[in-house]
């Protein structure tokens, strides 16, 4: 900060202090504060059962997505499932190791999820990966290459 | 509230500790209370707006970071509603940012009761004095009333401000210097 701003911000700050008392206002209504404590309260609760819903969406849908790759798998004639035999890994392995990147994009998913339930005019979301598609695009990936 | 005990609470109301978030309101409610009357020129519409500025800190402080600037995310959040209100009366067509209609009928609920009790004619000066400064703040911009009230509710520096405004501080500092000459010959004028 050069001087003349210096400068200038000591005035500003100095016409600030001598209009300041006139700026003061009044205190909000005593029972208005509370009634904020109580929404504020009740936002708190609504945020947890949104958590508990996506919780459950992710499990479930984990499940799910299991469930149908075991019926898909046991069902399948041996010319589908061939690629199995020859990954380079056992087929018990690569199913697990698939099962595990469905459930990192699940969970990458859930935070999108819960980041779009509380989008604001607030700063950018740090936590957030940069993309937050690539573990999902990463499990696709790691599919496409087991099924050759 | 010394530093360490506000980093201690921002830490709890990341974590949607319901005690930190009251404790949060009771710290913060007065100045956003100021600011946001100031804005709007009415005691409904900030006390409206004061509910909302809470409620998006309790949507948003789990991806907040904190970084020793909890008071510049907070009052940028009430700045914003407060903008965005005055847009949306804009559009519904008033001609003024500040609703001089609703801070005139309002006034009578100001928290005044001891000094009503005490002296009806300090009451009647308290209330044309809430009122005289509404109105001289209502004939700044929209910009410069915003610079200079969140210089005074937030304590913000000037240069935070005009970080969280997006402006060089120099302009910051003009605008401030112009608009307090200003309201000061309006508030001191005949």
């Amino acid at each position: 900060m050069n001087d003349d701003i210096k400068q200038l911000e000591r005035s500003v700050l100095a016409e600030l202090e001598h209009l300041g008392p006139q700026l003061d206002a009044p205190p909000p209504r005593g029972e208005w504060v509370r009634a904020v404590q109580i929404a504020v309260a009740d936002e708190i609760d609504r945020w947890y059962s949104a958590r508990r819903r996506l919780a459950l969406l992710r499990s479930v849908g984990g499940l799910a997505a299991a469930l149908l790759l075991a019926v898909g798998l046991l069902h399948a004639p041996e010319s589908a499932t061939s690629w199995l035999l020859v990954a380079d890994q056992p087929p018990e392995q690569a199913v697990e190791d698939w099962l595990g990147a469905i459930e990192d994009s699940s969970d990458q998913l859930a935070e999108l999820l819960e980041q779009a339930w509380t989008v604001d005019a607030g700063p950018a979301d740090d936590e957030l990966p940069a993309d937050p598609f690539k573990y999902l695009e990463e499990s696709l990936d790691y599919f496409n290459t087991l099924s050759g | 509230m010394e530093k360490g005990g506000l980093d201690h609470l921002l830490q709890r109301a990341c974590r949607r500790d319901p005690q930190a978030l009251h404790e949060l309101v009771d710290l913060y409610s007065a100045r956003l209370f100021g600011l946001l009357y100031r804005l709007t020129g009415s005691r409904e519409t900030a006390e409206d707006l004061m509910q909302e500025t809470f409620l998006r800190v309790v949507r948003n402080i789990g991806s907040y970071e904190h970084d020793g600037r909890f008071e510049s995310w907070l009052f940028r959040i009430a700045a914003n509603l407060a903008r965005d209100h005055a847009r949306k009366r804009k559009r519904r067509g008033a001609t003024a940012t500040i609703d001089f209609s609703i801070s005139a009928k309002d006034s009578s609920s100001y928290d005044l009761a001891d000094l009503r009790q005490a002296d009806p004619a300090a009451e009647v000066d308290q209330r044309e004095a809430q009122q005289r400064v509404n109105q001289s703040l209502a004939r700044l911009s929209e910009a410069d009333r915003e610079i200079i009230l969140l210089r005074h509710f937030s304590g913000l520096s000037f240069n935070e401000i005009a970080q969280m405004l997006g402006i060089p501080v120099g302009t910051a500092l003009a605008r401030a210097h112009r608009a307090l000459r200003k309201l000061r010959r309006m508030l001191e004028g005949p």
